[in-house]
């Protein structure tokens, strides 16, 4: 058995908190504590946290999407399998930085919300370990201390250039700067794209609720900035993975167009309780545009695969082209466009017959 | 004691009232022929409907609409706006201690400051009622607009599709029935 400080116990439980290990209910009065952080920790607590982290975050992501048998491209070539069928097991090991010890060490002993002490940390000094690690603390604040400051954190670095964060949790990000432009560089190669393998359907499950939950915005500005936020990270997203040429990580746009576009589909899924009463009519369309982002986000996918079509077998890029078409069909993408700019068209006030 | 003196404080203001609204979307024209063709033909046909030409921009005013067609990207912009000149006025009393003395004078302050208040909230009134009437207007135009585009659509795709056939060879029968919107042409490769 071994031993920890009263301070290195609170760190221990919140990181399984954010692990997945811990209940809400054992965290919560954790984050609400403030303690004196000590001058360095002992052998045994770092050697529990390696091993938590080391153990931890792997689990997470093989429970979360790891475990599928599905087909991504690693090269010039589409590999079906589950994630460490795909990719050795030594291609996807993390590393962590001081700065996860530092986060952990600032968490136990602050409020998220606490700008005096506030931790800051430039995004571009994270490795992939510490990334993937905040964006399961994110995950687990939000859940539970949004009343303690955690908004506060997503408009600092380096929370608000964490591509993850935001690509998972758009809503969270409608503070964020103008001038805040999401990282998504580190994962859209190596281990980094890996993981958001792993995390298909958890991000298709997430734009599925935050587009459902759009028919029951009533604040139109609400929905502006949503729609802002949203438009901000697929851009960006959008923008990295076709430079890099794995289009297959945006394949749970697809599954979420499928889920949210069924035959039934119509405009007051994403608009029904808006209160326009008195505005411009600038103002309105706006808003429906915001609204409509991630139908009109469909569009791109649809050139993508038209582009596919005229990819050769001798050209280059043959293999994302392939799946990214094998993809397409299998959610029926041109009738889903269809439908999504049925619906943009019937929310735009110059609409043509 | 109760307060013996009446102060009043009035204002009146010049203030210029302005609203605006505006509306954009991209009509859909098929390719038939290469870009700037079709973007001449829509130029063409929207001078016949009473646009005038600014470079690439088809313009036209009508019922205080402003609609702003730019041909190379087949953008519709329609925007109203509309400013008013008027005159504000406001008054608040109050009552103080001495008549010239410094309580008078916290008091006139105070309720110059409310007056203010009274002018912005009044000049903020009349510009939403303005704004009211903008907006009105630029949706009352915004039907007849929809359709009167959706028929220079048709004619320039119409237009287009002769011009293309012609290119391909040549034409043998052409009928066009507009109460249909249909156009059917038959031609000898």
């Amino acid at each position: 058995m071994q031993s920890v400080s009263r301070f290195e116990a609170n760190l221990l439980r919140l990181l399984w908190y954010f692990l997945r290990r811990e209940p809400p209910e054992r965290a919560l009065p954790l984050l609400e504590d403030r303690c004196a952080a000590p001058t360095c920790l002992h052998r045994n607590a770092i050697l529990l946290i390696q091993d938590a982290l080391a153990k931890g975050c792997m689990l997470l992501l093989a429970r979360r999407g790891g475990w599928r048998r599905e087909r991504f491209l690693r090269g010039d070539r589409a590999v079906y399998g589950r994630l460490w069928e795909r990719t050795p097991p030594a291609d996807l090991g993390l590393s962590f930085s001081a700065h996860t010890l530092s986060f952990l060490i600032w968490i136990t002993a602050n409020r998220p919300g606490d700008t005096e002490r506030a931790w800051r940390v430039p995004e571009d000094e994270l490795t992939l370990g510490d990334r993937l690690l905040l964006y399961f603390a994110h995950e687990g604040l939000r859940n539970v201390a949004e009343g303690l400051g955690a908004p506060a954190l997503r408009t600092q670095e380096p929370f608000v250039r964490h591509a993850l964060c935001w690509l998972a949790f758009p809503e969270d990000y409608t503070a964020a700067p103008i001038g805040a432009r999401p990282n998504f560089a580190p994962w859209t190669i190596g281990a980094g794209a890996c993981m958001l393998e792993a995390l298909q359907p958890e991000l298709a499950r997430r734009w599925i609720e935050v587009e459902s939950n759009k028919e029951h915005i009533t604040d139109p500005q609400a929905m502006r900035v949503l729609g802002l936020a949203q438009e901000r990270v697929l851009t960006a997203f959008l923008d990295a993975i076709e430079q890099a040429g794995r289009m297959d990580l945006a394949r749970f746009l697809l599954h979420a167009a499928a889920v949210l576009l069924g035959t039934h589909a119509h405009a007051g899924m994403w608009t029904a309780r808006l209160n326009l009463t008195g505005q411009r009519v600038a103002d309105r369309a706006a808003t429906f545009q915001a609204a409509t982002i991630f139908l009109r986000t469909l569009d791109r996918s649809q050139t993508w695969e038209r582009r596919a079509r005229g990819v050769g077998y001798f050209d280059e890029g043959y293999a994302a082209s392939q799946l990214w078409k094998a993809d397409w069909e299998q959610v029926q993408g041109d009738r889903l466009v269809e439908r999504a700019r049925a619906i943009v068209q019937q929310l735009d006030p110059m609409r043509q017959s | 004691m109760s307060r013996a003196y009446r102060v009043s404080v009035r204002e009146c203001q010049d203030r210029t009232i302005r609203a605006e609204d505006h509306v954009s979307t991209r009509l859909e024209i098929l390719e038939v022929l290469p870009p700037e063709q079709m973007a001449g033909l829509l130029a063409d046909e929207l001078e016949r409907r009473g646009f005038e030409r600014e470079g690439t921009r088809l313009v036209r005013k009508q019922n205080g609409v402003t609609v702003t067609v730019e041909t190379t990207t087949a953008t519709v912009t329609v925007t109203a706006e509309a400013s008013e000149e008027t005159t504000i006025q406001a008054e608040r009393t109050d009552r103080a201690y001495d008549d010239a003395g410094p309580h008078a004078k916290v008091v006139r302050e105070n309720l110059k400051k409310q007056v203010e208040k009274d002018i912005d909230n009044k000049a903020g009134e009349k510009t939403a009622s303005l704004q009211t009437q903008v907006t009105d207007r630029l949706e009352g135009e915004l039907s007849d607009l929809r359709q009167e585009l959706d028929q220079a659509v048709n004619r320039v795709t119409a237009e287009a599709l002769k011009r293309k056939a012609a290119q391909m060879g040549q034409i043998r029968e052409m009928t066009e029935d507009p109460q249909a919107g249909s156009l059917t042409i038959v031609v000898e490769v």
